[in-house]
């Protein structure tokens, strides 16, 4: 049957099913966006770093963690994290099915790690020399104090990776092994934003420096954003609103937004210095950096190196890393490329399948070579320490 | 999201189909083309903001080349996105429950695209030089009124940011002075 104007009831029958499809997953996604929005409004706190440690060192704001051992340490040489000044290190232990930390721990290593705290008003004096031998430098000196170990294997995740870099560069005799971790170290390439974004002509990060003192984590985290814009601001939220039902990827996103917000500002002076040498001028490879009024030669690293990065890293394109390994003069050395991001390399599933269990076997078999008797275990109890922690 | 209801009027002199396969056929082809216009309009919409960046980030430019690698950036993702468009709505522009997912699906790949193309105009160097220079101007600004609140404390007799920052400095170099002196000590009960 039809009306005058042509409509059957068939049309209604089409029109109403279209409507009532509509309205159902309106109602639906409302019911989800509340859900939704609640958690982000009022998050639940989610435990992030649960791998057991220990302060047993600390400087200004920096503190130097140690893990406990969760089985007989197997190997002489203790094993030191150092994460970028950027964000805060437990997105290496972010939970225990995805930590690397306890890789290592598990594996037998005496592993170690710097927090570098939160820098504020005072730290801005902070350069890169003082990073390397007043903090990491330190770090190193109460690590072999503890332990009775004359080196020590660093790991260096990000700008973490340009410190321990330099560090072994400048001192090699206290390093046995090293592992940089998409670390922005050779900044002469033409692509990846902030390589664009930070040329001389474009940005002075010393009118940065003269407002705010220190670079500030809003600042940073808003450039950051802007490296994938729509998947970091927009498209993650829907991404919840997708998964909202799977409570495992709901507490892995909360997670990440608590590691995403906790940001740091990075001290004025090291900002300026790490814009200007860095990305301005890459004083690192053009044998202009000097530590200390030392230049930094990178053919001094002669331990075993591996240089971990990931394939689609916006942050640090592998370019940036993977040059290191022409310019050292280490015999024992390996790039472990993977494809996945920045953040992906010690958060991603597949990564700690693909990648870590290498890296482990990389490190325990270079430490078993170059030492031989039982491992020293470390003091149960933290040694007490000079500095007080602000 | 609902799709467009303001139908085009019909001729009412137009003749009354009566038959319900013809009317349901035709019944589907008015859904698709609401459902075309639906589309169409944010398109349209999106198309004006992309114009906008355009000419936003062209605004200044000092020749014309370089306001063109811009333009074309822009005009090959509408022209990519246009394509995309045609190609899906040949294949899923059909009426029924589904129509929902076809518009979640088409916007991803819109937004997918969208954002392909903001990552290329940030990765040019006219984006770079405008950002620099904004974000140079916002910080002398800032600096300014940073000076004058500095002044103003100073007046009212309270310590300023500059102040405070005075005293770390102090401190910082007091520290490495005891780093100092700690090292020749160790140095010297070694050679002792």
């Amino acid at each position: 049957m039809a009306d005058e104007k042509g409509v059957t009831n068939d049309d209604l029958r089409r029109m109403m099913q279209i409507q009532y499809a509509i309205f159902d997953e309106m109602t639906k996604n409302q019911i989800k966006a509340i859900k939704g929005i609640k958690l982000l409004i009022d998050p639940p706190n989610v435990e992030v770093g649960m791998t057991r440690s220990e302060e047993v060192f600390s400087k200004n704001r920096m503190r130097l963690l140690h893990y406990l051992p969760t089985t007989e340490v197997k190997y002489k040489t203790p094993l030191l994290f150092v994460y970028a000044v950027i964000n805060r290190p437990y997105i290496l232990d972010l939970q225990p099915d995805k930590s690397v930390v306890k890789k290592f721990v598990d594996a037998g290593f005496d592993v170690y790690m710097i927090d570098w705290g939160y820098p504020g008003i005072g730290d801005e004096h902070i350069g890169t020399t003082e990073y390397i031998e007043q903090y990491v430098g330190s770090a190193v000196k109460a690590i072999k104090e503890r332990t009775g170990s004359k080196k020590i294997s660093m790991l260096g995740y990000c700008i973490g990776g340009y410190f321990t870099t330099i560090y072994s560069a400048v001192h090699p005799e206290n390093v046995a092994n090293l592992m940089v971790m998409a670390a922005p170290l050779y900044f002469d390439i033409d692509h990846g934003l902030l390589h664009i974004w930070t040329r001389d002509k474009n940005f002075n990060p010393q009118k940065v420096v003269e407002v705010f003192g220190s670079a500030p984590a809003d600042f940073l985290n808003g450039g950051f954003s802007m490296l994938d814009p729509l998947p970091n601001t927009i498209m993650k939220y829907y991404g919840l609103f997708q998964g909202l039902d799977n409570d495992e990827f709901v507490l892995n996103f909360l997670r990440m937004e608590k590691w995403i917000k906790d940001g740091i500002a990075i001290p004025g002076k090291f900002y300026a210095e790490f814009i200007k040498g860095g990305y301005q001028e890459n004083q690192l490879f053009n044998g202009k950096l000097t530590i200390a009024d030392k230049l930094v030669n990178l053919s001094n690293i002669d331990m075993p190196v591996m240089i971990i990065v990931g394939a689609s890293d916006h942050l640090v394109p592998m370019e940036a890393t993977k040059p290191l390994y022409d310019r050292v003069s280490s015999k024992v050395k390996e790039i472990l490329e993977y494809p996945t991001g920045h953040i992906g390399l010690s958060v991603s599933g597949k990564a700690h399948r693909d990648v870590w269990p290498k890296a482990v076997n990389w490190l325990a078999k270079n430490t078993l070579s170059q030492t031989s008797g039982p491992a020293k275990a470390a003091p149960a109890k933290p040694k007490a320490t000079r500095s007080k922690k602000r | 999201m609902t799709p467009n209801t303001n139908r085009p009027k019909k001729d009412p002199k137009a003749p009354v189909q009566s038959a319900p396969q013809k009317s349901t056929e035709k019944d589907a082809s008015d859904l698709n083309a609401d459902f075309a216009k639906f589309t169409k309009d944010m398109y349209v919409r999106q198309l004006e903001l992309f114009q906008q960046w355009n000419g936003l980030l062209t605004h200044n430019m000092p020749t014309p080349d370089e306001s063109s690698v811009l333009s074309n950036i822009v005009m090959e993702h509408i022209k990519q996105s246009t394509g995309k468009f045609e190609e899906f709505m040949a294949q899923n522009a059909k009426p029924g429950p589904e129509l929902v997912e076809n518009q979640r699906r088409l916007m991803l790949d819109f937004i997918d695209n969208y954002n392909e193309m903001l990552k290329e105009i940030m990765a040019t160097g006219q984006f770079a030089s405008v950002v620099g220079q904004a974000l140079s101007k916002g910080m002398e600004d800032q600096r300014n009124y940073e000076k004058a609140r500095d002044q103003m404390a100073g007046q009212l007799g309270f310590p300023s940011k500059s102040d405070i920052r005075e005293l770390h400095e102090s401190i910082h170099f007091i520290n490495k002075r005891l780093d100092e002196i700690e090292r020749l000590v160790r140095k010297a009960l070694k050679e002792e």
